[in-house]
């Protein structure tokens, strides 16, 4: 697949993501519960000590980075890519870490942040493919380069 | 010849000089990731202060003895029984949000409205989040049989722990009722063992859910002897609780 075609797929998981961040970031704000589906932990993980970083709404920090990382896929250069790279895989990082509570601290499973951390561990591997497709082109004619 | 020779030369050590650059720059964006990624994880999970529940002394007694002090207490309520404005709070003793508003809002509502006889508060204890959960609910019934259940919640509040990592323990919840001011704690302990203790976390279960509240903190407020409405707080600051109690003090009975 082309890099357009690979940055194509990363938009469409961006949109997903924001769908999914921004509806939690909207039932946080709201004072909402969530709906849960089959897990029913949803509003056990809402309300944890690990719902916030330094106050911040997690879910607002992932809707925040879905969008900075739709962003860098508009943007060319070798920069753009390594800092939406890098924004995926701390995403990613830190949505494990907050699955790994879920399950041996809180105890509750929140599908919403499950989903989510599914859509990084997707952006990961495509913005992974695409840096290896980038370091295999030729230098003087990637666009990376550019 | 020489010339083409030269150029590929050329060609080849740009080559070199791109893949080396893209492998530093790569190598910085991963340094980067683990470190941004340690310190959200450092912050995340060791958000706990000093307190009783990291085995630290007790935060807070004096300050929230001093809260405190002077206002009647009648089972989970605080303040005059007639007081103009009710406010009712459903909480979990481990939820974060709850410690927020505890901390954030509480004391200025106390000091201005329940001190001053305008509003009383009651507290409603669901104990949904887990075992310490259950642990300290129960305790904090045996609280309200004496009259000092907010003394006892503040305390919990201002030592709280990280979720479910088994903190309530019973030296904790020993140095948290050794705190409480005219508490008999041998009494408060005996109770907390009995069915009654159990029997009102069950009958706070129920109210919830009787009104439709599922999460926490959650609020209800109205007039005295009047309707209570669900409170949707923007923060959890004193801000848009000071605004619903004094809409509801300019209202006529």
């Amino acid at each position: 697949m082309t890099d357009t075609g690979l940055r194509r797929v990363c938009g469409g998981l961006c949109v997903a993501g924001v769908g999914i961040a921004g509806y939690l970031t909207y039932v946080h704000y709201a004072g909402l519960q969530p709906i849960c589906g089959v897990s029913h932990g949803c509003e056990t993980v809402q309300t944890s000590r690990y719902a916030s970083l330094l106050g911040v709404p997690v879910a607002l920090l992932g809707l925040i980075s879905y969008i900075v990382i739709f962003v860098s896929l508009r943007l060319r250069g070798d920069g753009a890519l390594l800092a939406g790279y890098a924004l995926v895989l701390i995403a990613l990082a830190f949505s494990l870490y907050l699955t790994y509570r879920e399950v041996f601290t809180i105890h509750a499973i929140c599908s919403w942040c499950v989903s989510s951390a599914i859509v990084f561990a997707l952006l990961a591997s495509v913005e992974t493919l695409r840096l290896r497709q980038i370091g295999r082109a030729d230098p003087a004619t990637s666009h990376a380069t550019a | 010849m020489a010339l083409r020779e030269a150029h590929l030369e050329r060609e080849a050590q740009t080559r070199r000089a791109t893949k080396q650059r893209r492998l530093l720059s790569l190598g910085g964006v991963l340094a980067a990731v683990i470190a941004v990624v340690a310190l959200a994880v450092g912050i995340s999970s060791g958000g706990v202060s000093a307190t009783a529940a990291s085995g630290s002394r007790l935060s807070g007694a004096a300050f929230s003895a001093r809260l405190f002090s002077g206002i009647p207490q009648h089972g989970t309520v605080l303040g005059r029984p007639h007081a103009p404005v009710r406010l009712v709070e459903f909480a979990d003793l481990q939820c974060p949000y709850c410690d927020e508003y505890a901390v954030q809002a509480l004391p200025t509502l106390v000091r201005d409205y329940v001190r001053t006889g305008e509003a009383s508060l009651r507290f409603e204890n669901l104990s949904f989040i887990g075992p310490d959960s259950v642990a300290a609910g129960r305790v904090a019934a045996a609280t309200a049989r004496q009259d000092r259940l907010w003394n006892f919640v503040d305390l919990m509040y201002l030592n709280q722990g990280e979720e479910n990592t088994g903190y309530v323990t019973a030296s904790y919840l020993r140095q948290l009722l050794d705190a409480v001011p005219g508490l008999n704690v041998a009494a408060a302990l005996s109770a907390s063992q009995s069915p009654s203790a159990d029997a009102a976390l069950t009958q706070a279960n129920a109210y919830a859910a009787g009104v439709g509240v599922a999460a926490t903190p959650s609020f209800l407020i109205g007039r005295t002897g009047g309707r209570l409405q669900q409170l949707q707080p923007s923060t959890l600051t004193p801000a848009p609780f000071v605004q619903a109690i004094d809409a509801l003090l300019k209202r006529a009975p």
